[in-house]
């Protein structure tokens, strides 16, 4: 804007070449040229009262762009002491060093509250089995408790088989002189049953070792020689009966901690059971457990 | 004070019955009935409001199937969540139990925290 004002000053100004062309400065003085040269002295006059002002205008030009230039300096000056001075700098390593180590110990904090998150699941998941445990022990142990009739403890014993554990086919055999035979089946009809001797096969082997019995599916042969699960019934060192289980239903891979549990309670407590039970319903003086009784009349309730 | 939700446990089994009332007693709020077979649901159905219907299939005089068809066809409780609890492990079995109306389809041997999970998202608990 400054610039565009100074130069239309000087296009006011007549060039120096065509002022000196008018007259020369040695030329005689006359009448006529007198009043020329006063024109010419005004004139020139009047050019160097323009160059003055002109040049007073450059001289604060020139003055306002130095002071703006240690304007410009001073503010500068000021920025960079601010952003490299030795001091904000490290105080600002100082305070990313701090933001570091807090983020850090965040970091740490939360991976400590997800493990005890995890820990708390796993405990949960633990009390959750173990609850469970607990509530099938006791109703199974219920049952076995809950009658003195005989055909329930033997109805309670098949339900806990069947719907505590899971199992498709079993059979409870009864102790009869020296060998088992078969009292009542689910799954499997009662008369093909072969009976068991102590000793002979894995269910008499089972039954002479008064253990329980846990085998692998048969690859081959009949699950009724080869069954999952023997349960000998003791009572007292005399084996009452054993349960064998020969399949489980289809939705239950394999036998888990619980049921074996389940199985050592009826092992022991199914035989209490059926020795109270027998002693209330045998006739008036029979103390003893007597098997070949229990059988008959089991498997005649059994018959049609 | 507002009014517990009840639930009915149909079950033959007295050992079944008394290990699924003891899940359900768990969860805050929530009465437990229990019924024999089929038609003593159906007599307590009928004689009280229930929020939940829990079945086995197999029982005598009435099973599990049966009751679930008629309760669907009932004006009071068409609209009940109903769960099975079964040994009926086969596909085509719970495809019919669904089919029928049930809403979920159990298998046994249960696990407490199963049937507990089951009966809370069913009535939104």
């Amino acid at each position: 804007m400054r610039k565009d004002v100074r130069v239309a000053r000087r296009g006011k100004a007549r060039p120096v070449s065509q002022i000196h062309s008018m007259a020369p400065a040695n030329a005689p003085a006359t009448p006529s040229s007198q009043g020329a040269r006063e024109s010419r002295k005004d004139e020139l006059l009047q050019m160097f009262r323009r160059g003055v002002e002109f040049t007073e205008e450059l001289l604060q030009e020139n003055e306002r762009l130095r002071f703006r230039l240690v304007q410009l300096e001073e503010e500068n000056r000021q920025l960079a002491r601010q952003a490299v001075s030795p001091v904000s700098y490290v105080e600002l390593i100082d305070r990313m060093r701090s933001v570091e180590n807090e983020r850090n110990q965040l970091l740490d904090r939360f991976r400590a509250v997800e493990e005890e998150n995890r820990d708390f699941v796993q405990r949960y998941q633990e009390i959750e089995e173990e609850n469970n445990r607990l509530a099938n022990l006791y109703v199974a142990s219920f049952a076995l408790h809950s009658t003195l009739d005989l055909k329930r403890v033997i109805d309670h014993c098949f339900e806990i088989l069947v719907n505590l554990v899971g199992t498709r086919d079993l059979a409870l055999y009864l102790r009869v002189g020296r060998r088992l035979l078969p009292a009542r089946a689910e799954g499997r009809e009662l008369g093909r049953l072969p009976p068991i001797w102590p000793g002979r096969g894995v269910t008499g082997r089972a039954a002479q070792r008064r253990l329980v019995y846990l085998g692998a599916p048969p690859a081959r042969g009949s699950v009724v020689l080869h069954p999952r699960v023997c349960i000998p019934l003791v009572l007292s060192d005399e084996l009452l009966g054993m349960f064998v289980i020969y399949s489980f239903l289809v939705q239950k891979p394999s036998v888990t901690e619980l049921d074996q549990e389940l199985f050592r309670l009826l092992a022991g407590h199914a035989a209490v059971a059926l020795q109270a039970a027998w002693l209330g319903a045998a006739p008036a003086g029979s103390q003893r457990w007597d098997g070949k009784a229990v059988w008959s009349r089991l498997v005649q309730e059994a018959k049609p | 004070m507002s009014e517990n939700l009840r639930a009915l446990i149909v079950e033959d089994s007295p050992t079944m019955r008394q290990l699924i009332g003891f899940a359900l007693r768990r969860i805050k709020g929530l009465d437990v009935v229990e019924a024999d077979d089929g038609v003593d649901g159906l007599k307590k159905l009928a004689g009280s409001r229930f929020d939940i219907l829990i079945t086995d299939i197999n029982m005598p005089v009435m099973d599990g199937l049966k009751l679930v068809s008629l309760v669907r066809r009932d004006e009071v409780h068409k609209g009940i969540p109903i769960v099975i609890i079964t040994t009926e492990g086969a596909a085509e079995d719970r495809q019919r139990a669904l089919n029928l109306g049930a809403n979920a389809y159990i298998t046994k041997p249960i696990q407490a925290s199963q049937v507990i999970r089951c009966v809370r998202e069913l009535l939104k608990i």
